[in-house]
């Protein structure tokens, strides 16, 4: 199945709307059940808090750097700010995507309007983010390890950013 | 090098041409970085009696070694210039997004000089620094400015990656108030730096960089941020982790009015009867949307807005403390929609609300004794109209009209009316929104504050008034020179790392707090006493700088009202402020002769 946390979608939640971000499953099999249920930790991030300080980007980027470097560029997630309507939103990369989207959505949530893009986690031509500059290296958010102990959790003072736990079932 | 990025980007806008210098180490040790390391530059570079509007001045935008880090609240930038609102230092202090991402490009600051043929912005992307033309920019808003680039780079996100610092009209136009804006709504606000910034036909800085900046050990330097994340949650931070996130720095407007130290009415009496409608409780109650934090901040003190009220109606942000204060009870105003609007206007058109607000509540107190007729306005601009509140701002930004008068600071249009005791302000700037006769050590600042009148240089109304690691009775005058120099030196430090200076309003922090980053993030030791002695050795940097620009003893002074007449009303009724206690002592605290010039013995102790 690859890397289960990029295979897995785990929750976020915007104005009460709940969208798919990443998660890390732990394998637990269930006696009764032939599938296979799995403890998911997963970060949950919760548009209507985040006051795009961008702690979470050097968060990530000083626990990934191998230079002693801080640098928005090298984390794994990113906070895409609305300056006109001060909402922020804190995205986790996604997987690369060649193709751009061939339309522009908007969504309504909680009487604004966003664009998508915004709240889209995937790398693409339009949106070319999460690629380690130099390198060009895709980057990934691997939870910071195992078990799970993610830095831009910890340093997320506004609780945007939280750790949760839920109960999934998995791919066997 | 770490910390620093080591790179000072000089741009020479009269000949289109551009140099990369090294930084140098020893005097990045000496003066730390951001506000030290400018005015390290403007003193040897900048002759003191050139015209502040000429191509003579340079306009420098430092950072310090710990912006763009991450140590928490390190997002700051400074905007250093000879000012042409008070003739001396100009020393502009702002946050966002804008610092960090100009370290990210590799540079720890930029020196502007001379002054382009035509309107111009700077574009950099790492290494590729272009001047471009501004023609289409010019007279737009900041707002409308930064859109436009964006969308000249490319929409949306290649854009959306620039972080962009911008004047508006009120810049373009050389008005004294003017600021320079980031980031649609941070402000480098005070000294008129963004009439400076007009004067060189210079409209904005785009900058994007995906460099980074080093630190010596990053598992320290996270080790160190995550204790000062821990220690801003706890109880003792309640300033920081509770009273800023929640109402912004408003909460100060029913502190401050209860203590009876409100600036309202221009400055007339220290209690306002509409303080509660303007009060951060009732913006968080009301206009408040979101909160926002600039770059690393868990403060958060940001706070964007919507106006309901169909008159005055927009959206934005602000307001904060200092603006609620200046246009709300200053200017008689307790309609929060018109104090948010002209907000709103300064943020646009790149006005100085601390500024704005004194000019307006100046000319309404000229109106109102009579001496400004109201034939040179065109309206009624009574205390507590909000109309006109937010007509005279915006007059003010585009010119027109009595605006003009106005763009030439208070001083100028109460001298013009023949009464220049009626502007509050100190060295021609517009005083902070605390009246100094019911917080002596706070007048003794504004007093000898090196940029003109200033809350920010040394913020006595956090022992004071909200009694932040030790109350001291705001009435009393001795010892409050010792308490106002260690303020004075402390921050010349914080604002030289790139820290904000909110981080100081949390119980127990201070220069131990400080050390520990600068050392892992530079790689140099530093100590205790080092970054002390680096504070004095700025603030008599900037000082001997003035005295050659001419400033002299009689500059470090308040306006007559608050040396004269006794406080009408409140818990300080009857209080004046009595400088002549306390500016002798601090001038011998300082090691200054009885002229306030430093002694050749204090010079070569700070190695000056």
């Amino acid at each position: 199945m690859g890397y289960p946390w990029s295979a897995n979608c785990g929750e976020t939640k915007t104005a009460g709307i709940i969208i798919k971000d990443i998660s890390f499953p732990k394998n637990t099999k269930t006696e009764e059940d032939s599938s296979m249920k799995a403890m998911v930790k997963k970060i949950q991030i919760d548009f209507d808090k985040c006051t795009g300080c961008r702690h979470c980007e050097t968060a990530c980027a000083l626990a990934h750097t191998e230079h002693n470097s801080v640098n928005p560029y090298q984390s794994r997630i990113k906070v895409f700010v609305d300056l006109d309507t001060g909402c922020s939103f804190p995205v986790i990369a996604g997987p690369y995507t060649d193709a751009k989207c061939t339309s522009r959505n908007f969504a309504i949530i909680g009487g604004q309007t966003f664009n998508t893009c915004m709240l889209c986690r995937a790398s693409c031509p339009e949106k070319p983010f999460f690629f380690e500059p130099g390198t060009e290296i895709p980057l990934k958010c691997d939870l910071c390890g195992e078990p799970p102990d993610p830095s831009c959790v910890k340093w997320c003072t506004s609780n945007a950013l939280t750790l949760i736990e839920v109960e999934e079932d998995v791919e066997e | 090098m770490n910390g620093w990025v080591g790179k000072v980007l000089r741009v020479d806008l009269t000949n289109e041409s551009f140099g990369v210098e090294d930084l140098d180490e020893d005097l990045a040790k000496d003066y730390i970085g951001g506000r030290g390391l400018a005015t390290k530059i403007l003193y040897d570079e900048i002759d003191p009696a050139i015209e502040p509007l000429s191509p003579d001045n340079k306009l420098i935008f430092a950072t310090g070694p710990l912006t763009g880090t991450g140590a928490i609240a390190g997002s700051r930038y400074m905007v250093i210039t000879k000012s042409p609102l008070t003739n001396c230092i100009a020393s502009s202090n702002s946050g966002g997004y804008f610092g960090p991402e100009l370290k990210y490009a590799g540079y720890d600051m930029i020196i502007f000089e001379g002054k382009a043929a035509e309107p111009v912005y700077l574009f950099i992307n790492d290494d590729t620094i272009e001047l471009r033309s501004a023609e289409d920019l010019w007279g737009m808003t900041t707002h409308a400015t930064e859109d436009a680039i964006r969308s000249y780079i490319g929409k949306p996100w290649k854009g959306d990656q620039f972080r962009i610092a911008s004047i508006g009209p009120a810049g373009e136009k050389l008005s004294r108030a003017a600021c320079i804006i980031n980031d649609k709504a941070r402000a480098a606000g005070r000294s008129g730096v963004g009439a400076v910034m007009g004067s060189k036909n210079l409209k904005a800085i785009a900058v994007k960089g995906s460099k980074g900046v080093t630190v010596t050990d990053r598992d320290k330097y996270r080790d160190i941020i995550r204790a000062s994340i821990e220690k801003n949650r706890s109880e003792a931070a309640k300033v920081t982790s509770q009273a800023l996130p929640i109402y912004g720095t408003s909460v100060l407007v029913n502190i401050i009015n209860e203590s009876g130290i409100l600036c309202t009415r221009n400055f007339q009496t220290g209690v306002f009867e509409g303080a509660e409608s303007i009060s951060g409780e009732t913006i968080a109650e009301t206009i408040l949307k979101r909160k926002r934090g600039c770059f690393s901040c868990p403060m958060a003190c940001g706070r964007v807005t919507e106006i309901g009220d169909p008159k005055f109606e927009g959206k934005g942000e602000g307001p904060e403390y200092e603006t609620t204060a200046l246009f709300g009870a200053s200017c008689g105003v307790d309609n929060l929609a018109a104090v948010t609007k002209a907000n709103y206007l300064c943020n646009e058109l790149g006005l100085d609300t601390i500024e704005a607000g004194n000019i307006v509540a100046c000319a309404m107190e000229l109106y109102e004794k009579g001496y400004l007729p109201e034939k040179d306005i065109g309206f009624k601009a009574n205390f507590g109209n909000a109309e006109a509140l937010v007509k005279l701002v915006e007059l003010m930004g585009k010119r027109e009209g009595i605006g003009d008068l106005l763009s030439e600071g208070g001083y100028a249009t109460a001298e013009k009316y023949g009464h220049p005791e009626l502007f509050m302000g100190v060295k021609k700037q517009g005083l902070p929104a605390y009246d100094p006769r019911g917080v002596q050590g706070m007048g003794l600042s504004y007093a000898t504050s090196n940029r003109g009148a200033c809350h920010v240089r040394s913020y006595l109304i956090a022992t004071e008034i909200l009694g932040i690691n030790l109350k001291r009775d705001p009435s009393a005058t001795d010892g409050k020179a010792a308490v106002l120099k260690d303020f004075q030196d402390f921050t010349a430090v914080i604002d030289s790392t790139g820290l904000c200076l909110f981080l100081s309003l949390a119980e127990g922090y201070g220069p131990d707090d400080v050390v520990p980053l600068l050392e892992v993030a530079t790689g140099k030791s530093f100590t205790k006493e080092d970054i002390m002695l680096a504070g004095e050795r700025i603030w008599n940097l900037e000082r001997l700088y003035n005295l050659k620009a001419g400033l002299t003893k009689a500059d470090d002074t308040l306006p007559p009202r608050f040396l004269k007449e006794p406080m009408p009303e409140g818990p300080f009724k009857g209080h004046v402020c009595k400088l002549d206690q306390m500016l002798p002592e601090y001038y011998q605290l300082r090691g200054w002769d009885t002229h306030g010039v430093p002694t050749a013995e204090k010079l070569k102790q700070l190695g000056l």
